[in-house]
């Protein structure tokens, strides 16, 4: 026997070894789409400040072809002052938990956590406050968590069971007021996009089913079938006031006011749709260049970035407009685009960096002529970039395992960051103010000429990032090892 | 970009290895195709963490394991599920000796599965396979053997019996 099983085992191997293997990126954009919903809440958290602020009117006002133009916001730095712990902490309960992190919609912050017994669970506090808003809700028991989303008119949470049990993977939509589920939705984080309008939430599955579904109840306002050519992108429209993902080809952008959604497929083409009722505005092929890219629409106009081996290029197409994408950038030979964002009026702003050690590097290019304004050297690992009016902030996860790096680069490409925060990590709390975490310390940092004030001690405990926390121009909420809590950190 | 740089070396280093193991567990070279993704695609979800590890390489043989355990039972939904997504790059069809074995390894509890397949797939030691998986060397032993005797079972229903007496020789 022992003979014979070597020999099925020699075979077996020998057959597991000629099962074509993918690609690593392959693996790398899949846990991307994954890290994503984690990033984009403390993202939210930036962008429902900004928005509060910034964006007049409604949508429900607006034609579907989109806002009038909007200038961009001016400059709109805030005074903050020491961070003040409000209320007590909210603990999550007797168990371990193996994870919490934050985010923070309209009057609430959110914390989700998951225990090691597997129970997901949610909680809120009232934000000016820090008191619990509701106890804490069971959502479930899961293998893992893909993190929670908050909105104006829901937390989101995700669940994922890994067992075989059908469907896998469960969106809860939560109710900010009572913490109760109001309904729920099979969900694929690795295939499926949401977009978050004011009229409701959108889900496209990777086949390219679309169901449009009110935020109360969860009924289909609309949908569609899986059509012929598949989207490999679903995105929305952002203007120059509206804030920003935290990521430029994120799956789970930030709110949208913007009416027009927008899809990339398969075959090339750009189909925009009235996201309030699905109608189909437009259809034009020979915009996308293919799903191993970036995709941002700003301002009217549709950004494509190659992310793959190469030859890479960045194209741009008129939303409102026809033909085919018109070539805006190449990168140079080996190199690839690992983001790009709107820096200043007419201008994208791309990260770009190659397979061997040689650092990335940030340019800004006019989007008119695809002229290079600047290009500086990024910081170590830098992977995002993330853009308030004409500057631009890049986080890295730093050269040293535990040290993060940034820079903030002004219109012309002037390095804003002193030495202390250019080793730390620094979020958009407003349009011209940043917070920086970093060497334990919290401090607020005045986007136009860099200068810092510190805030007092980080309420980061331990190993946890500030992408855990999240924040309003007023209020910090983070995730600690046994509880949440909220700090104001308005100046008094 | 440093860090993918990293872990892309580290894919191409280990994938192969980690993709017999897959396939060890499941018998399946979409499941194991699909196993092998997601693993590495988690990977890089915590890579910063999970790159520093003393083994990165038996962290990700746990998470295919944690996730191959389940989908086993319910391969057939699994199938149905993957038939509605994008097909992986197609396999060679297996050799007769796969086919008996995965077959056999599919009546097989899932400990032993694991144990035979770090053992006969990826040579590992009693011992190592113990340190792994947090059992002591005597269970392991125990998996391996009984393993071997549910395999020897399952083949001899499986494999094709003499014609004139005796038994089918699996043992």
């Amino acid at each position: 026997m022992s003979t014979d099983l070597e020999r099925m085992f020699t075979a077996l191997g020998r057959d597991a070894d000629g099962i074509p293997l993918g690609d690593p990126s392959t693996a790398r954009h899949r846990g991307e789409r994954r890290r994503r919903t984690q990033l984009v809440a403390a993202g939210l958290a930036t962008a429902g400040a900004l928005a509060a602020g910034l964006t007049g009117g409604s949508w429900l006002a607006r034609d579907a072809a989109g806002p009038e133009p909007v200038a961009p916001p001016p400059d709109g730095p805030v005074q903050l002052g020491p961070a003040r712990p409000l209320g007590k902490e909210i603990r999550y309960g007797d168990q371990q938990v193996r994870f919490g992190l934050t985010a923070i919609a309209g009057n609430r912050a959110y914390a989700g956590w998951q225990e090691e017994d597997g129970t997901l669970r949610v909680a809120a506090a009232d934000l000016e406050t820090g008191k619990a808003a509701w106890p804490a809700r069971t959502l479930g028991e899961f293998d893992d968590s893909n993190g929670i989303i908050a909105v104006p008119q829901a937390l989101l949470a995700i669940g994922e069971h890994n067992d075989g049990t059908v469907p896998d993977q469960l969106l809860y939509v939560v109710d900010p007021d009572t913490g109760r589920v109001r309904w729920e939705l099979p969900f694929d984080m690795n295939g499926d996009d949401l977009l978050f309008y004011d009229s409701a939430l959108v889900h496209v599955t990777e086949a390219g089913a679309i169901s449009a579904r009110d935020w109360s109840t969860g009924r289909v306002v609309w949908d569609e079938a899986p059509p012929a050519d598949p989207p490999v992108a679903s995105l929305g429209m952002y203007g120059p006031a509206d804030p920003l993902p935290g990521s430029s080809n994120g799956a789970f952008p930030a709110h949208l006011s913007d009416p027009r959604m927008l899809q990339i497929t398969a075959g090339g083409a750009l189909v925009v749709r009235d996201s309030a009722t699905g109608a189909v505005r437009s259809t034009r092929p020979g915009v996308g260049i293919g799903a191993d890219a970036h995709y941002l629409a700003y301002d009217g106009r549709l950004f494509g970035a190659h992310r793959g081996t190469g030859p890479n290029r960045v194209v741009v197409a008129e939303v409102d407009g026809g033909g085919a994408a018109r070539e805006l950038h190449k990168a140079a030979s080996g190199r690839s685009y690992y983001d790009l964002a709107p820096c200043g009026s007419d201008r994208i702003c791309l990260l770009d960096g190659g397979a061997t050690e040689a650092p990335a590097e940030i340019a800004a290019v006019d989007v008119a002529s695809g002229l290079e304004i600047w290009r500086k050297q990024a910081p170590a690992g830098a992977q995002r970039l993330l853009p308030s009016g004409a500057r631009v902030l890049v986080t890295g996860s730093g050269a040293q395992p535990d040290e993060m790096s940034s820079a903030l680069f002004d219109h012309d490409g002037t390095q804003l960051l002193g030495e202390e925060d250019r080793r730390a990590s620094l979020a958009w709390v407003s349009t011209g103010t940043l917070l920086s975490f970093g060497g334990g310390k919290l401090a607020g940092v005045t986007a136009a000429d860099g200068s810092r004030q510190e805030l007092g001690d980080s309420p980061l405990e331990g190993l946890m990032t500030p992408r855990f926390c999240s924040w309003t121009e007023r209020r910090l909420a983070c995730p600690g090892s046994t509880g949440f809590r909220v700090w104001d950190i308005a100046s008094r | 970009m440093a860090e993918a740089d990293g872990f892309d070396a580290f894919y191409r280093d280990t994938s192969r290895r980690l993709l017999r193991y897959a396939y060890g567990l499941t018998g399946d070279p979409a499941e194991a195709q699909d196993l092998l993704q997601e693993a590495y695609a988690r990977a890089w979800q915590r890579w910063r963490r999970v790159s520093r590890y003393d083994d990165t390489e038996a962290w990700l043989r746990l998470v295919v394991t944690r996730l191959a355990t389940d989908r086993w039972r319910h391969l057939g939904v699994r199938r149905a599920r993957a038939a509605a997504s994008r097909p992986p790059a197609p396999a060679a069809p297996p050799s007769e000796d796969t086919v008996l074995l995965v077959k056999a390894m599919r009546t097989l509890p899932a400990a032993h599965r694991r144990a035979l397949a770090l053992h006969y797939l990826l040579d590992r030691s009693v011992a190592e396979i113990a340190a792994e998986t947090g059992a002591t060397a005597g269970t392991v032993k125990s998996w391996l053997s009984r393993g071997r005797a549910g395999l020897a079972a399952a083949l001899g229903d499986l494999v094709p019996q003499p014609v004139r007496g005796g038994s089918a020789d699996v043992d």
